[in-house]
């Protein structure tokens, strides 16, 4: 496999349009079969999704870059995808084939200026992990330190232009151009952030002051040898959660890393409007001091404050105030009260109130079980249901937003942690005492 | 640990360079051994004329990088493609700490000059040791691979060069796409097939020429 990646929009749409066919075949025949015999074969349902699912996976990491932090997105923060396939497209958050072992050097020369030798007591070689936009090594300083060093592959950013634009001719078949104008616009200025590492470096300094501490490790940076394109941090030694499941841990573990996951989220409400935005588990790390390790500060969500206000105000109107539940969707473009069609925004209200409900039923016990019978397929079957509203709504800011919320439930669920929410109901609602009446 | 004479050698030549680099008049025998700390005797010894120094910054190209691949640690554990790569990288290296001198010399020193040039046979040769040496390639492929072969990545390696110097993209991207594409077919055929390879080269070769 090349290691270069392939930058321009007619490589990668080629690749892209190969994958399609090849996996729109294979469903082709599948269903022909279903067909000819007039039976359907669950097992061979499962493997088709499967085997289609490490087709996209293996053509989509070729590509890197934002065609493969799509697919990413897709599949970890949208229930309305077979789980085979999220299975397999999981591997994303740290399985991509690594970068040849001279263009890593190439690029630290280029960056840091000198050989790794030069540069480090100790370096590895080959990569720990990869993702879409980079792979990490880990390191040792010459005074000892263990860090992780993050180096960005070649032309990531020529490719965000090329995927988005690909992206585009579908989505403007199920949204409007106005619409797919306002969400590009906020998927593309944050992929363009993810790729400033010297952004992701002050960003990680922000989170690290704030949150490094008895409940919470974060990375520090270390500037000397960090820049655009490369960024050196210490080394967090902890395990992802799918080798942490794999050792059976015992409910009063999985318990403990679950509430950290719920603080977490609810300890940066009040934090300037400002979210960690991507919630997915190859962020996370389990560290065996019992810390919750988090790692990857480059997609940081700051939101307008009367976005912001209101979307904390959904806890208050789902569990308090209904009354204001139209006010305060609208306000969040979720429903349009001048709309022509107010019968179908009225059914979308109701959906919203009822998936809203669900979403919040957390809040309202003491101690909630993630891991509880149903209430994963429960979230699945609203993420599946909302398909039914033939155009996405909500304003753009809802994008990155959701994806803590929704990754840490995803998170949780997949921990089956039982989690203790009167800390986080406390702060949330210190939070709109402070802020007063949003919308 | 005294430096040997290939080093004294080197670094003269590195000094020849940058001094010629800068401004060819002010390149004289006394600025030169002011420049290394070297007497200009000695200097006479290591090099009978200063045209000679510069020329040879270029023939000892192939040595000087063997030099620096030596020293690193995981080299004996690179694929061919790596190995090829790090080649090449090690080149570029060595030509943009002179980048001025490069400039005004690369085509008249060494593309200009009759027969071939030290740098391509130096080059053709490391090819050539590198990939007889890989126990990766299986011995069927080995006929595929005749010396011409190697011969002409030596010849290739100079023109890459002068690509190189003529590419402005962002941190000499398109040239490392070249290294990195070539270096991968080659490996992809050496080790096993060609035929994605292939289509990937001409794919990227059909978008360059449109651009």
């Amino acid at each position: 496999m090349s290691d270069d990646l392939p930058s321009s929009k007619l490589q990668r749409g080629g690749i892209i349009a190969k994958t399609g066919i090849r996996v729109g075949a294979r469903y082709a025949a599948h269903h022909l079969k279903q067909v000819i015999t007039g039976r359907e074969d669950a097992e061979a349902k499962s493997r088709l999704h499967r085997d289609n699912a490490t087709q996209v996976f293996k053509e989509f990491s070729r590509l890197r870059g934002t065609a493969l932090k799509l697919a990413q997105t897709l599949s970890l923060d949208n229930a309305i995808l077979p789980e085979e396939v999220v299975d397999v497209m999981a591997q994303a958050q740290y399985q991509v084939p690594p970068l040849n072992r001279s263009l890593v050097r190439r690029i630290l020369k280029q960056e840091l200026g000198a050989e790794p030798e030069q540069l480090f007591a100790r370096f590895e070689p080959d990569a720990k992990a990869a993702a879409s936009i980079g792979q990490v090594h880990r390191a040792t300083l010459k005074d000892g330190t263990e860090v992780a060093v993050k180096i960005q592959y070649p032309h990531v950013r020529d490719t965000i232009e090329s995927d988005l634009g690909i992206a585009r001719l579908f989505a403007e078949r199920f949204m409007s151009k106005a619409k797919a104008d306002n969400y590009f616009e906020e998927v593309r200025e944050k992929l363009l952030e993810e790729t400033d590492y010297l952004n992701e470096g002050r960003q990680l300094d922000a989170y690290h002051a704030r949150f490094n501490g008895d409940k919470y490790a974060t990375p520090k940076r270390i500037p000397e040898l960090s820049t655009g394109k490369v960024l050196t941090m210490t080394y967090l030694d902890g395990v992802h959660m799918d080798a942490f499941l794999k050792r059976n841990p015992s409910q009063e573990e999985k318990d403990r890393y679950g509430q950290h996951f719920w603080d977490f989220f609810h300890d940066q409400i009040d934090h300037d409007h400002t979210v960690y935005a991507d919630a997915h588990p190859g962020n996370f790390l389990f560290l065996p001091d019992g810390r919750l390790g988090i790692v990857d500060f480059g997609c940081i969500k700051k939101s307008p404050p009367d976005f912001f206000n209101n979307y904390i105000r959904l806890f208050d109107v789902h569990m308090d105030n209904p009354e204001r539940l139209k006010e305060i969707y609208s306000a969040l473009e979720m429903v349009d009260p001048t709309g022509e069609d107010q019968q179908t925004e009225a059914e979308f209200l109701a959906f919203c109130a009822a998936f809203g409900d669900l979403f919040l039923s957390p809040y309202r016990t003491e101690i909630f079980d993630f891991g509880r019978e149903g209430f994963d397929r429960d979230v699945a079957k609203y993420a599946r249901e909302a398909t039914r509203f033939t155009e996405p709504r909500g304003s753009r800011h809802f994008i990155y937003v959701t994806r803590l919320h929704v990754g840490m439930y995803r998170i949780l669920m997949k921990l089956g942690a039982r989690v203790a929410t009167g800390g986080g109901k406390d702060l949330l609602r210190d939070y709109l005492e402070k802020t007063g009446d949003a919308a | 640990m005294e430096p040997d004479l290939f080093e004294r050698r080197e670094r003269a030549a590195e000094q020849a360079a940058s001094l010629y680099g800068l401004d060819p008049q002010t390149f004289t025998w006394a600025a030169w051994a002011d420049a290394t700390g070297e007497a200009e005797a000695d200097l006479k010894l290591l090099f009978s004329t200063k045209t000679a120094a510069l020329r040879w910054f270029y023939t000892a190209l192939p040595e000087r990088i063997g030099r620096r691949l030596e020293l690193i640690p995981e080299f004996g554990t690179f694929t061919l493609a790596e190995r090829y790569a790090q080649y090449v990288y090690t080149a570029l290296d060595l030509l943009d700490s002179q980048r001025e001198f490069v400039e005004k010399t690369y085509r008249r020193y060494v593309i200009e000059t009759s027969g071939t040039h030290a740098f391509a046979s130096g080059s053709a040769a490391f090819f050539r040791k590198t990939a007889g040496s890989d126990t990766r390639i299986p011995d069927i492929n080995r006929p595929f691979m005749p010396d011409f072969v190697f011969d002409l990545m030596g010849h290739a390696m100079l023109r890459l060069v002068a690509f190189w110097l003529e590419d402005e993209s962002d941190g000499s991207g398109q040239t490392l796409a070249w290294v990195d594409k070539t270096t991968a077919l080659f490996q992809e055929a050496a080790y096993s097939g060609v035929a994605d390879r292939a289509v990937d080269l001409l794919k990227f070769i059909y978008q360059f020429l449109r651009r």
